[in-house]
Formats: structure tokens, C-alpha cells, sequence
């Protein structure tokens, strides 16, 4: 459950994919990298959990998606088979890509063995933010134009990547790497009328009110939706039917 | 063959080719090695009747293959013969745009640098920026998954996609992704962005639009050689500098740009150079700066130009994106190649390209995504000769063998199509290849559409190198 190849010069990493994405962030931090992934440094969950189960980076306004983090795996199938998918290079498009379909996926196809990893030089300055707006009762991103409205330009958005539903207000956990423009974006709060929002410095861990658990779904959730062709990407993964039970 | 008159009722007769001087233009991509003559060509206005289209052809059991502007570098675009072409260029709306939420919604006609026109005003714009984004268009782009440049920094065409309506091969419509972001757990959108056309059609993109930047410094360093460049990339990476673009352009294709209309003062005289461009905010920019121009003189750097305005900036990249149209002039031909390896790797593919071209006794000249270690050599030759046609398939074979060999992919922009159908089994063992067979013929049960593009028809990896073939009517 380690690091199997790292390699500084080209930015990526082969790992175990039972490594928890704390020590693998822990280890990258002694060479001055990164994985684009917000991850609470005290859970022990492993990157197989996340890649396979979460769907939301809270770092994607700078890192992009969940999947954009993956660029190979080694996976078995639930039929026993081994494949290796992607490449290990930050651009292939070689084939179909097997790899961000895979990504996100439950256990209903397989299951990683190893994953290549796309890594980012690590940026100390990173601010961290945590804003509560009142009377927004929509749960979508792409609904909450408001916040844009007061953000006053584009340029000002933070890309929202948690919210957080509460009795009368939706609560909005906002993180973003240090740009001037966000400290413009946190002076309009501050002075938003029924708008609240704190700040740490630079090199802190997040606000201890930060709530690492909710903006993390439960792998529960991943098999509750259904897509047309779900059937039949299962049979053509594992013709025989063969399923992963949930561990 | 009663389907031409019903497709000629769906988009009315004007918008039917079928004459053999308007096929010429349809018979191939940008990859003019593979040509193959289409039956017709039918040009749709809307998306019903790109779905009207797709009914009446897979009705009467005839393939087809989308179509954009045509600047595919792969033979991706082309029907077997007895096949349509569903040309998307009269698809060209920009239906929204939704400034708050950095969203673009576009039908898949839509030129790529058009998005960022257009939403300039909003100081936002599109990334993903290849060479021919002054034409080439965004169904395209999502079928190929478009790279370019700024890619280093802000990711490929499938970053940026977050939604797809699109239409199967029996005539169904279907939205993958989400608009919000993309996410659905099982990534349809992902597997159809790069399925180059073959799993089905887009009718219309959702795109994540990106905040045009408070600063942009873009640096020309010139270099003795293209080794040098390189090494310079590398110091630049391993300083942890977040360029968004790292481009390398070797002697051949500097004098190229030169000669040609493009030219924007590049040195004649360097062996190579390197366009370094950093976006942010001012303070970063300025920061990152400092620590770039440290590279550069660390890896030797003859001289150092900067593009101090916004009309230096647009010059300098003119001559980088229009230098695959200057190299257009050194032969009757040219084979722009597209081949990945891990970025501390890139002196030793660079050497080695050098060496096959030398054996082979092609001209050779070489601009590359140098962050993202995406080579893309240009030979000039003559089409008209059997034998060096023959030649240059040979070298681009063996340079992807390499690439391979280094760790990394026969392509990282340009797709599989034709070109690289029969390399695909050297970079995937046979039981992937059998998942991506049985997931094409799932979506795609009759092979009607785009048939077999992408995969590989069969035959094992020794096998493969060693296939030359123009003719794909059959």
C-alpha cells in the first residue's frame, strides 16, 4: 500500500490504489508536489475509495474534476480479468478511455489494483475560506447565479464545489488556491448584508468549523442512479454478469 | 438507393452532394495519405434533421460519419465506400451562454475560437485551443479530444466538456454528463469524448468556460538546439512553475515560419526555440517569472524576447498555431505526426526522430507541446511517390514504437482513425481491445456509424508495423 513508481520530473505517480490519499499527499508533499484532490489529512480513506466512489473535488475550480487526476489504472474485473487502461502520460487518446469510465464507477465493473496519478507542484500559499449565504435554498452550482451576481464579474467566481443544505439557508464551504481576486470576492462578503465568511492565513490547515464528511457522498449514493446503457456496460465489462459486492 | 431522395426531403436538395466535385472536398480529412470518396455528402440545418438523417440511413442499412470542418489529422472523418458524410457546419449556434455559471452551450458547428469571441465580453473564454481553431469545430473537437497549447495547463477537450446531447446509431437521443459538473458517476461523457464519432453524434456540447487571466507573460527563448529547449522545459517543470503553455519549435520549423506569411520574428539563427507563456494574477505572473528566467539562463538560453503587448503576444502565437500551414510549403505533402512520451523523455524521442528521418532521407521539421511531452514531427514528401509515401508511414511506425517504448502513446491529440488503427494493439493488450470492440458494437450493434474507427480491425502488434495501405473503400 505504497508509492510504486514516483517520478518528479514528469509529474506523475503510480501507486497502490489502498494507499490512503493522506500518506500519498504526506509523501508528495516531501518533493514539493501534489495530488489536485482536497482531502481531510486525518481520514484514512484510501484512493481507491475516493476516485471509485466520490464524485466531487473540492479543488476543482484549479485541478479539475476527480477524474481528471487519473490518467492510467490497472484494474480486475469482477470476472477475474486484469486490464490496463490509459496511459502514463498527461495526454493519450489512444482507444476509447476506459479509465474515466471506469473512475467514479462504484465496484459494479472492477476494481483498481494501481492508479497513475497527474500531480501539481505544491503551491504554499493557500487560502482557505469558509462562507455561509442566507436564504438560498437551491442545491445546485449551476443554479446559484446570486453568488456570481455579487461576486460582481467572473473573474470573482469561486467555482463552489460543496453546499450544504440547512434548515432556512444554504451553507456554501468554499476553497480555492490564494488569487487576489478571491480576497476582492471575500471584502464583498464581508460586507454583503446577512453574509458571513472567515479566512485563515496562508500555510493553515483549513477552519476547524471546516466539515470534512459532508461534502463527501457516501459510497451508498453511487448505486441509487440509474443511465441508459448501465446494463449493458456491465455485460460488456463482465459478459457473464459477474458483480462486485460492496465491501 | 431511395434513401437520397429522403434525405433530400429532410435538408431540401441544395444541401445534398452528390456530384464528384463536391464530394472532392469530403474524400478526406487533413491526413490526405487516406482518401476515399463518400456517395453523398448531406448537410443538415438542425438537429432534428440530424436525427431525421441518421434514421433514414441506418434504416436502409448505409454508413455515415459526422463531419466538421475537416482539419483532422487522423482519417477519422472518412466513410467507406457507398457511405454519407453527415456534414455539422450548419449546426453553428451558440444557444447559451451562461456567464455566472462559466457554462457555453454550442451545436457541434461551432468554430472553437468563436466561443472565446464571443465570450470575451464576459472575460471568460474556451481553453482548449488547437492549432486550426481558427476553423475547426467543436463536434470535432469532442470527438477527437482536441488538445493544443494551453492544454498543458488547463487540460484536453474533455476537461472542459460538462454535458452532451447526443444522437445513436439507430436514430435515440441522449444527454450524458451533467451541466453542473459533469459528473453522473458512470462517465458516458467521458467515453464518448475521444470516441472519434464512432459511439454516436453530438447535437449539443455544454462547455466549461475559463476566467481570461489578469496577466499573461509570454516569453520566445531562443537555443542552441533542441536539447537545450528541452532541458529548459524541464527545469521549468521542476521548479514548479504552472506555465499554461510550453511549445518548442526546432530550426526547420522556425525557417518555415519565416519564409512563409506567418512570420513574427522568430531568430533564424537558433537551433530552437521555446514559447514560455504564464497566466494569473500579477503578482504570480511576476513571481513565476523571475523563476522562468532563471531556467533559462541555467539551460543556456541565447536570448530572451517578450511580448510586451497584447498585439506581440497575438503575433508571436500566430507564427506557432500557422506553422503546420508554413511547413505546407516546403513539399506536396506533408504527414504531421502525433506521438507521446513522458516529458523527461523528450531529448531522447527527439534524437531518435532525427535519426529515423536521417535514414530514411525525409525532411523533417518538429514543433511540440513540450509540457505535455506531445511531439508532433512534420514530414514533407511527395505523395505521388509510391515509395516515399511507403517511407513515411515507415518512419512515423517506428517513432511511434518508440514513443511506446518510452512509456507513453501513439497519440495524444490527433485520435486513432485510419492512421493509427493497425498501432493500437501495440499499446493495448488484446483483452482492452476486446472491451473497446464489444462497447463499440454495443452502441453501435450494425457498425453503421463511423464503422470501426479508432480500433483496430485485427492482426497482432508485428503484424501491425507493418501495413501500408491508402485505400480504405473497402
Amino acid at each position: 500500500m505504497n508509492i510504486i513508481d514516483l517520478s518528479c520530473a514528469d509529474q506523475t505517480v503510480v501507486v497502490d490504489a489502498e494507499m490512503s490519499v493522506a500518506n500519498l499527499q504526506q509523501e508528495l508533499e516531501e518533493h514539493s508536489l501534489i495530488l489536485g484532490v482536497l482531502h481531510d489529512p486525518t481520514s484514512s480513506m484510501s484512493l481507491s475509495d475516493l476516485f471509485m466512489h466520490s464524485r466531487h473535488n473540492m479543488w476543482q475550480g484549479s485541478y479539475g474534476y476527480l477524474r481528471d487526476q487519473v490518467l492510467a489504472g490497472n484494474w480486475r474485473l469482477a470476472n477475474g480479468k486484469i486490464i490496463d487502461t490509459g496511459a502514463k502520460v498527461v495526454k493519450s487518446v489512444a482507444g476509447y478511455d476506459l479509465t474515466r469510465l471506469l473512475i467514479g464507477s462504484g465496484l459494479r465493473f472492477a476494481k483498481c489494483n494501481t492508479l497513475t496519478l497527474r500531480l501539481r507542484p505544491l503551491r504554499r500559499e493557500l487560502y482557505y475560506y469558509r462562507i455561509t449565504l442566507a436564504n438560498y435554498l437551491t442545491y445546485s452550482h449551476y443554479e446559484l447565479q446570486p453568488m456570481s451576481a455579487i461576486a460582481d464579474g467572473p473573474q470573482h467566481i469561486i467555482l463552489a464545489s460543496h453546499f450544504k443544505l440547512r434548515k432556512d439557508y444554504l451553507e456554501v464551504v468554499e476553497l480555492e488556491v490564494g488569487e487576489r481576486t478571491t480576497l476582492d470576492l471575500l471584502r464583498k462578503f464581508n460586507d454583503a448584508p446577512g453574509l458571513t465568511a472567515m479566512c485563515s492565513r496562508p500555510d493553515s490547515p483549513p477552519h476547524p468549523d471546516f466539515d470534512w464528511n459532508s461534502w463527501h457522498y457516501p459510497s451508498s449514493a453511487i448505486n441509487d442512479f440509474a443511465l441508459p446503457h448501465f446494463e449493458q456496460l456491465c455485460l460488456t465489462l463482465c459478459p457473464n454478469g459477474e458483480r462486485f459486492t460492496s465491501e | 438507393m431511395k434513401w437520397l431522395p429522403q434525405l433530400s426531403k429532410i435538408v431540401g436538395k441544395e444541401h445534398l452532394l452528390t456530384s464528384a466535385a463536391d464530394l472532392l472536398a469530403y474524400e478526406s480529412d487533413a491526413l490526405s495519405l487516406f482518401r476515399c470518396e463518400p456517395a453523398a455528402v448531406v448537410l443538415p440545418n438542425n438537429q432534428q434533421q440530424v436525427v431525421d438523417c441518421v434514421k433514414v440511413l441506418s434504416a436502409a442499412n448505409v454508413c455515415f460519419t459526422a463531419r466538421g470542418a475537416g482539419t483532422g489529422l487522423s482519417a477519422g472523418a472518412l466513410v467507406p465506400k457507398g457511405g454519407v458524410i453527415i456534414g455539422l457546419n450548419r449546426l453553428n449556434k451558440i444557444i447559451e451562454v451562461d456567464a455566472a455559471s462559466r457554462l457555453v452551450v454550442v451545436e457541434p458547428g461551432v468554430v472553437n475560437a468563436r466561443i472565446s469571441q464571443h465570450v470575451a465580453k464576459h472575460g471568460l473564454r474556451y481553453a482548449p485551443d488547437p492549432a486550426s481553431q481558427s476553423v475547426c469545430t467543436i463536434g470535432g473537437n469532442v470527438a477527437e479530444n482536441a488538445g493544443g497549447p494551453m492544454c498543458f495547463r488547463h487540460g484536453s477537450t474533455t476537461n472542459h466538456v460538462r454535458q452532451v446531447k447526443v444522437v445513436l446509431a439507430d436514430g435515440s437521443v441522449e444527454t450524458w454528463g451533467h451541466p453542473a459538473h459533469g459528473n453522473d458517476g458512470i462517465d458516458l461523457r467521458g467515453l464518448f469524448c475521444g470516441s472519434e464519432g464512432s459511439l454516436a453524434i453530438a447535437l449539443e456540447v455544454h462547455l466549461n468556460l475559463t476566467p481570461l487571466p489578469e496577466a499573461v507573460s509570454t516569453s520566445l527563448v531562443a537555443f542552441a538546439s533542441v536539447e537545450n529547449a528541452c532541458d529548459c522545459v524541464s527545469a521549468i517543470v521542476k521548479e514548479g512553475i504552472e506555465a499554461a503553455a510550453l511549445e518548442v519549435m526546432d530550426q526547420q520549423a522556425i525557417q518555415a515560419v519565416e519564409d512563409s506569411l506567418y512570420r513574427s520574428g522568430m531568430p533564424r539563427d537558433a537551433g530552437a526555440i521555446l514559447i514560455v507563456e504564464i497566466e494569473g494574477d500579477s503578482d504570480y505572473v511576476n513571481s513565476q517569472q523571475i523563476l522562468a528566467e532563471d531556467c533559462f539562463s541555467r539551460t543556456g538560453a541565447l536570448s530572451i524576447k517578450m511580448a510586451n503587448t497584447s498585439a506581440q503576444r497575438a503575433l508571436l502565437w500566430k507564427g506557432r498555431k500557422n506553422a503546420g500551414g508554413a511547413l505546407g510549403q516546403l513539399a506536396p505533402d506533408s504527414y504531421v505526426m502525433d506521438g507521446v512520451v513522458p516529458p523527461s523523455k523528450l531529448s531522447e524521442i527527439m534524437r531518435f526522430v532525427d535519426e529515423v528521418a536521417e535514414r530514411y532521407e525525409l525532411p523533417c521539421a518538429n514543433l511540440f507541446h513540450a509540457g505535455d511531452g506531445n511531439i508532433h514531427p512534420h514530414f514533407a514528401y511527395d505523395g505521388s511517390d509510391e515509395s516515399q509515401s511507403k517511407d513515411v508511414e515507415d518512419a512515423g511506425c517506428e517513432i511511434l514504437q518508440k514513443c511506446l517504448n518510452l512509456g507513453g502513446s501513439i497519440t495524444g491529440e490527433h485520435g486513432v482513425g485510419l492512421e493509427k488503427q493497425h498501432l493500437l494493439a501495440a499499446q493495448y493488450g488484446a483483452e482492452e481491445i476486446d472491451i473497446m470492440l464489444r462497447i463499440s458494437n454495443g452502441f453501435n450493434p450494425q457498425q453503421l456509424l463511423n464503422p470501426n474507427r479508432g480500433l483496430p480491425l485485427g492482426g497482432g502488434c508485428a503484424e501491425a508495423f507493418h501495413r501500408h495501405s491508402r485505400d480504405v473503400s473497402r
